[in-house]
């Protein structure tokens, strides 16, 4: 009967309890490696877009003042850098999508015109969605200075994709939250 | 057991017992990601990857975890090894991780996973199970090529991102949306059955 009860409720328990704890231990080990690495490469990665999104400027210094929040949580200007020779900035904005947060680059010039866009990490599943993060759609901010609604539909200035527009309007409200962040800033100064 | 049946276990998965299109598991990525044929191959082949770990592992321990606890312990061990190969990914290869990284959350819930180690894995010797997790990966990564071409070519008009009607016809938008991914799916799916029908006759 004793050894009844250990195979039935002991032994399974202390089983799972160890493959949890082996596996825990395994990730903890792999993370602590591998997160310094992943820091550093996301920061050079981030480094290369801004010069990507905003050609004319020379380095960048982080702006210390306030940050757009368009919605809490969900909808607001991560950080920004602007440009040491004043050519503009770069926001990096975190809005939702249809695969939760979305994180994206809006470079904007000293006239307050949209230089380039770039989505740079997102959890949309590949397909049509992702579509409104290719080059080729999101060129069409390109020069825009303001944005009617915060929603692509609403706003008319986008030719944006049958299907996939809710992954269109979280590029769309994001580019917004740069340009707003942009006039609450009152220009690059 | 004999060469002959261990090729039979490598081959099993590609046409016989296709996890897609003849055991219809793994379902849901495979509607979701063959909207062309890269990311198809994309999600096949990380797939495959994980698969052949996950059930090395789960046959080494299959005489070590309970009956009664055998589901959450393969839950743990494939989602710990789902997370290791995402963070080693990340960290060490960047690019692959760009074009893969979406793909790999998907794959926990991957069933042909859970599914072989269920099956296959908690059965049989490590040797097995590992070309198990080949032959069903290679099988896997079939049919989304398979969904893949054709959702592609019909939806875009191009094949692997090279142009083949687009220019002359515009491919038909909904091969893109789920409806497509669900027409492909049955008239592979009928395609398989048919001939694995004409042979088995035979």
């Amino acid at each position: 009967m004793k050894s009844n009860t250990y195979k039935e409720y002991i032994a399974p328990v202390v089983v799972l309890v160890c493959i949890c704890l082996v596996v825990t231990a395994a990730l903890a080990l792999v993370y602590g490696v591998t997160d310094p690495i992943i820091k550093k490469n996301s920061k050079a990665t981030a480094d290369k877009t801004r010069t990507e999104l905003l050609k004319d400027a020379d380095s960048f210094t982080e702006y210390k003042g306030k940050l757009v929040v368009e919605q809490p949580g969900a909808v607001y200007v991560k950080d920004v850098y602007v440009a040491n020779n004043k050519a503009g900035f770069v926001a990096t904005c975190v809005t939702k999508s249809f695969g939760g947060a979305l994180t994206m680059m809006v470079g904007v010039d000293k006239e307050g015109k949209v230089t380039g866009v770039k989505v740079t990490n997102h959890a949309d599943t590949p397909g049509l969605g992702t579509k409104d993060f290719e080059a080729g759609y999101l060129s069409q901010y390109k020069g825009i200075g303001e944005l009617k609604a915060t929603n692509v539909k609403d706003d008319g200035q986008i030719k944006f994709i049958t299907g996939a527009s809710v992954s269109g309007s979280a590029v769309h409200y994001g580019v917004y939250a740069a340009l707003h962040q942009y006039k609450d800033m009152g220009g690059v100064k | 057991m004999g060469k002959q049946s261990r090729l039979r276990i490598l081959l099993n998965g590609l046409i016989k017992e296709n996890p897609v299109l003849v055991l219809v598991l793994g379902t849901c990525p495979t509607l979701a990601v063959t909207t062309s044929v890269e990311n198809g191959v994309g999600m096949g082949v990380s797939a495959m990857a994980v698969l052949v770990c996950s059930n090395i592992v789960i046959s080494l321990l299959r005489n070590v975890i309970p009956d009664k606890v055998r589901i959450p312990c393969y839950i743990v061990v494939i989602a710990g090894f789902v997370t290791i190969v995402q963070l080693l990914l990340q960290a060490y290869v960047p690019a692959l991780y760009a074009s893969l990284g979406l793909f790999i959350p998907l794959i926990v819930v991957n069933c042909i996973i859970l599914g072989r180690a269920e099956m296959f894995a908690n059965k049989n010797t490590i040797f097995d199970s590992a070309l198990d997790g080949i032959g069903m990966g290679l099988g896997f990564t079939f049919a989304l090529f398979l969904m893949g071409s054709m959702r592609e070519l019909l939806g875009n008009g191009t094949w692997l991102g090279i142009h083949v009607f687009d220019k002359f016809i515009p491919g038909m938008g909904i091969f893109n949306l789920a409806p497509g991914g669900f027409f492909s799916y049955a008239v592979i799916m009928a395609a398989v059955t048919y001939f694995a029908a004409k042979k088995g006759a035979k």
